[in-house]
């Protein structure tokens, strides 16, 4: 074969492999996702995640020790305002009533028995007053029954205050002989019964809680605990409009306002993290809500209406200098922006943009390789 | 060896190598050459990496790097971000360093297989191995050529395999099992152990047969084990 032919075969063949390289490389244009910039609203959020709980929710406590002789409820149930709902055994409550009355009639009949020794010690002194007028007996058997007169009336005085003392006694015993039956302090829902007939209940003391009996809530109003934390509190404020998504309806969005911010920072659940408690009440119950249920929650922050913004992922920054990828004609221009506010999605830009241009959002691998003038084929448009 | 017999032998490698053989049998290896492949493989490696921007350099390392935990490719990111400046410059000495390297094995692999017919030293081996690698300079006169053609320096990585099996048959996926495999195994590589058989039985008189045999052994072993492998 002719040398210039080989050589011919040779070049052709390594201009063939470029040529297909290049080909496939053509083909494997750079894809990439873009979104156009819009003028809207922006809203700039707090993320915090928490618990649902009753806005008014009542633990039922025992302040008696006893044996629970009747419950009369079911947890869940709906009662009424002074509605009975348990019983502790009152037999000892009973005679420690029946023991304070007696206590007062053995009262009251000190106080007769005084008061009728009283008066004949008191006839007796008249009497012997008269005679020693007369000279018949001498002063100091008058003077002896002055003195056991007063004796008497101090006697009465005594017995009357051991009566106060044993009505006392006696309202104290019929205070605890109530308090054997606990009634229902508002109209609402049991939450939960944690007692059963039989156990015994003790009550609490300065380091013992006492027997939790039950819980009574109000379910009309239920707020969202939250923890924020540590380093987003100072950005919350009471009146914030939040959105809550209870774990068990995450597609529904409840709103809620901020009622109350803890005053310290703890450690709140299982994070390692300080947070603070902020309580948010919801604007509205809804079915399936129940205390306990896991919860997150968007606080609102800050608000700007007609901002120009493009989704977070878009802007980039190099050397302090903030910069987009725009696309026109299929062509990535580098173009400098000057950015406002950072949502969680969104960053709003002050200059360097107009409202419809459209920049490159990702991936994150095709934009660390696009430079200035690479030609890119979009494969999908995010409004 | 004149200069006008090398100039020759230069062309006869690609054209005649059975020629460009008969007139370099035993004449000692050739610096020069040997200095020239080492220069063009530098000057092929550092272009092809030295466009490329660190960032986009480490995602195509860790593209190839395959499956990892989120937790190992941040660890692998952040050594790699720290070495991607430096790409094109390690690329452009260990390549030439690689092809020393690869020399002086198949220069004693061909010296051991030679003392059965003929008789060669270890620097005659040498010098046909230099020039049994040519095919693969024009390799790096193509990845040059692209490099300069490409519409961006950021080029994937698999470019510099663009006459791979695997770019050229297969169009295995990254991550396929056999992606790596396919990659490293060229059409190169294939003129090379032709070249070196048609040597080998110009220098040792062998048969054909048993040129290719022994030209195609080391590639055989190397990827033959490596499919087992995979």
């Amino acid at each position: 074969m002719h040398k210039f032919i080989k050589i011919g075969l040779i070049v052709a063949g390594l201009a063939g492999l470029i040529a297909f390289s290049q080909y496939r490389a053509g083909k494997q244009q750079l894809e990439v996702n873009i979104a156009k910039a819009s003028i809207g609203q922006l809203d700039d959020s707090i993320l915090a995640s928490g618990n649902l709980v009753y806005n008014t929710q009542i633990q039922i406590r025992s302040e008696l020790t006893g044996r629970v002789a009747e419950v009369l409820v079911e947890e869940g149930q709906q009662v009424e305002k002074d509605q009975l709902l348990l019983r502790l055994d009152p037999t000892a409550y009973q005679a420690e009533v029946t023991k304070a009355q007696a206590m007062v009639n053995r009262s009251n009949i000190e106080i007769q028995s005084t008061e009728a020794a009283l008066a004949n010690l008191q006839r007796q002194l008249d009497r012997q007053q008269q005679l020693l007028r007369k000279k018949l007996v001498q002063v100091e058997t008058v003077d002896l029954l002055k003195s056991e007169v007063k004796i008497a009336q101090i006697a009465i005085t005594a017995a009357k205050s051991q009566l106060t003392q044993s009505v006392a006694s006696l309202l104290m015993a019929e205070d605890a002989l109530k308090k054997t039956e606990f009634r229902a302090p508002i109209a609402g829902l049991l939450v939960s019964v944690d007692v059963k007939p039989g156990e015994t209940v003790i009550p609490g003391t300065t380091n013992i809680i006492g027997s939790d009996l039950m819980t009574l809530a109000d379910p009309s109003a239920i707020l969202a605990e939250l923890r924020v934390d540590e380093a987003d509190i100072n950005a919350i404020s009471i009146g914030q409009t939040a959105t809550v998504f209870a774990a068990s309806n995450t597609d529904q969005a409840i709103s809620g306002k901020v009622i109350a911010i803890g005053s310290s920072a703890r450690l709140l659940g299982q994070s390692q993290a300080l947070s603070f408690r902020v309580k948010v009440l919801l604007d509205q119950t809804i079915a399936g809500l129940h205390p306990g249920i896991s919860c997150r929650a968007e606080l609102l922050t800050a608000r700007l209406e007609n901002t120009l913004s493009v989704p977070l992922a878009a802007v980039q920054k190099k050397d302090n200098n903030n910069f987009v990828w725009t696309v026109k004609d299929g062509v990535a221009h580098k173009t400098t922006v000057k950015t406002g506010l950072a949502t969680d999605t969104a960053q709003a830009i002050i200059d360097g943009l107009a409202e419809g241009q459209e920049v490159v959002t990702g991936p994150a691998r095709v934009i660390s390789g696009l430079t200035d003038g690479s030609k890119v084929k979009v494969t999908e448009l995010t409004l | 060896m004149t200069t006008s017999a090398i100039r020759t032998s230069l062309l006869d490698i690609f054209i005649a190598p059975s020629q460009a053989f008969a007139n370099l049998r035993g004449s000692g290896g050739n610096l020069l050459l040997l200095i020239g492949q080492m220069l063009l493989t530098a000057l092929a490696f550092y272009l092809f990496y030295q466009g490329m921007s660190p960032e986009w350099l480490v995602e195509q390392q860790l593209l190839q790097a395959g499956d990892l935990t989120p937790a190992e490719i941040e660890q692998t990111r952040a050594v790699m971000a720290q070495t991607a400046p430096y790409t094109a410059i390690i690329a452009a000495v260990s390549g030439p360093l690689m092809l020393l390297l690869m020399n002086a094995i198949l220069a004693g692999y061909l010296h051991l297989i030679s003392k059965m017919s003929g008789d060669f030293r270890y620097q005659d081996w040498f010098g046909f191995s230099v020039w049994s690698q040519m095919p693969m300079q024009l390799n790096a006169i193509a990845l040059i050529l692209l490099v300069l053609f490409a519409d961006s320096p950021n080029l994937p990585l698999a470019t510099a395999n663009y006459a791979s099996l695997n770019q050229l048959l297969l169009q295995l996926p990254i991550g396929a099992p056999f992606y790596t495999w396919a990659e490293a195994f060229s059409l190169f590589m294939l003129w090379q152990i032709a070249v070196t058989a048609v040597g080998l039985k110009q220098w040792c008189n062998f048969s054909t047969v048993k040129a290719a045999l022994f030209a195609a052994l080391p590639t055989v072993l190397i990827f033959g084990i490596w499919a087992l492998l995979v």
